[in-house]
């Protein structure tokens, strides 16, 4: 019986060193089963490099012209790798890359990947046209590896049925601010889950629209960024392919949605089209799934 | 192994555990009161979670389906078990976490409010808000909200920006809970007619 002592403390103290959302911030796990909590159960999610890339979906958001949509997104992912540690600035860097067609959150483990910003209207998933919750204004999809925690891509989708601005700074806004809305899930696209502290970014509820105080992290979200990701853990120095996702780039994804084993229209790196030909039209016809735009005018950014 | 254990050693593991409690991760989900919630379910029970499978298309998104035997029937009727799915899960190796979508244990039990996605399939209304828990505390069952995971925003009709916690901002006794959801079912109905 005394033998067992050990054992319930060793319980009581790793369940007790979770992080606590009453205290904090809270890092996500691969687990994520019924009231499962944070930390508690699982893998804490965490990218294995800092060099971090996503690509914006061509149309981009109805709401706003192409430029202002790019600039939204870059705006939330960018307050994430602006972070101060108190050790110096923190390793995560975020490098935008050309515009993708790929408008489904998928992990391709056979062949190239895109971490993927994509607006949808209607508000279905591409790959099998199910409903997507309506009430859902915007989730992020993280894929990770059940046994390290290691993220292996991550997708945000943003429900474009819904009125999204970049609001002004004084607040006078009834729509959605995309700014304040994408910093947000840029949070858990690196892995950390709410915090119960009010100002937080990460902040779990209640909420109000045109709230752009979510724009700027606070200090639960800093700290969130600098245990996960503390300076040094990370190479610090990201050369241009360091940016390229897990398996290659494939900015394309429609080709893996109609036979579900990759190919096609891809012009992915590392990840070989064959028949450019065959791809391109199977390319062309995949384009003609409805999806209601206002004509947003593109541009070709390469962050 | 914890038979073995001294009683007390056990309440500080729980205890320990309890008092720790958090959760993880959030989308950014419009905000839905009780009235809301209830109006957009097309079907309303208590079930307990009894069998559960992960899904997944090609490298599409992972989804995981319950099916829950119905206990209560509060809005539609059918089958003794209902199936639902909902966005995430594990396969092999590979997690797909979709913030603040629901997932069950096997033998939970909850008071749903669905949404009827064709197939027979059903899905959350309002994300985690059309899923309220039931938990037994000191000796009575209450639901329990199930805000995790997501950040709740509400604009009003005219321009106005309102906070909101949701359909259950606190726990309350389970027959209680569900005396209101049948009095705002009936104050629908009658609406309707």
């Amino acid at each position: 019986m005394n033998r067992a002592w050990p054992s319930v403390l060793a319980v009581a103290l790793v369940i007790g060193a979770a992080p606590n959302e009453a205290a904090a911030f809270c890092q996500a796990t691969t687990v994520n089963e019924g009231q499962a909590m944070c930390g508690q159960v699982g893998e804490p999610l965490w990218w294995p490099t800092p060099c971090l890339s996503y690509a914006v979906d061509t149309d981009g958001s109805q709401w706003l012209d192409a430029s202002q949509t790019r600039a939204a997104v870059d705006t939330g992912f960018r307050a994430w790798s602006s972070v101060t540690c108190s050790t110096g600035p923190t390793d995560i860097q975020f490098r935008r890359l050309a515009d993708s067609t790929c408008l489904t959150p998928e992990y391709n483990d056979r062949g190239g990947n895109v971490n993927t910003v994509a607006f949808l209207d209607p508000w279905i998933d591409p790959r099998d046209g199910s409903v997507l919750n309506p009430e859902s204004l915007a989730f992020t999809v993280v894929w990770s590896d059940t046994g390290t925690g290691e993220i292996l891509d991550a997708d945000m989708l943003i429900n474009d049925t819904r009125r999204w601005a970049r609001c002004p700074t004084d607040g006078s806004c009834t729509e959605f601010d995309l700014d304040s809305v994408v910093t947000h899930e840029a949070g858990h696209f690196i892995g950390i889950g709410h915090s119960l502290v009010r100002d937080a970014t990460m902040f779990n509820e209640a909420s109000p629209a045109g709230d752009i105080e979510m724009r700027s992290l606070e200090q639960d979200d800093i700290d969130a960024t600098c245990t996960i990701y503390p300076p040094g853990s990370l190479r610090s120095v990201c050369g241009e392919s360091d940016f390229t996702p897990r398996g290659g780039l494939d900015l394309n994804c429609e080709d893996n949605m109609t036979n579900g084993s990759g190919g096609g229209c891809s012009t992915a790196i590392g990840d070989g089209a064959q028949d450019a030909w065959a791809s391109a039209l199977l390319c062309l016809a995949l384009f003609i799934w409805p999806r209601r735009r206002t004509g947003v005018p593109r541009d070709e950014h390469v962050g | 192994m914890l038979s073995t254990l001294p009683k007390h050693a056990a309440c500080v593991a729980l205890v320990f555990a309890l008092v720790t409690a958090a959760s993880a991760r959030a989308s950014v989900v419009i905000a839905l009161d009780l009235q809301e919630l209830t109006s957009k379910a097309d079907r309303i029970v208590v079930g307990r979670v009894v069998w559960t499978e992960p899904i997944r298309t090609g490298h599409g998104m992972i989804r995981t389906r319950y099916r829950f035997a119905v206990e209560q029937d509060l809005r539609g009727s059918g089958n003794a078990e209902v199936l639902v799915e909902t966005l995430g899960g594990t396969i092999g190796h590979l997690a797909m976490h979709v913030d603040g979508s629901p997932s069950f244990a096997l033998g939970e039990r909850v008071v749903m409010f669905l949404r009827d996605g064709g197939d027979a399939i059903f899905q959350p209304v309002g994300v985690a808000q059309g899923v309220m828990r039931v938990e037994r505390k000191n000796g009575i069952e209450m639901v329990v909200p199930s805000r995790r995971g997501t950040l709740l925003v509400r604009p009003e009709a005219k321009g106005a920006l309102v906070e909101s916690t949701g359909p259950l901002p606190e726990s309350e006794p389970l027959d209680v809970f569900l005396s209101r959801v049948r009095a705002i079912i009936e104050a629908q109905r009658g609406e309707a007619l």
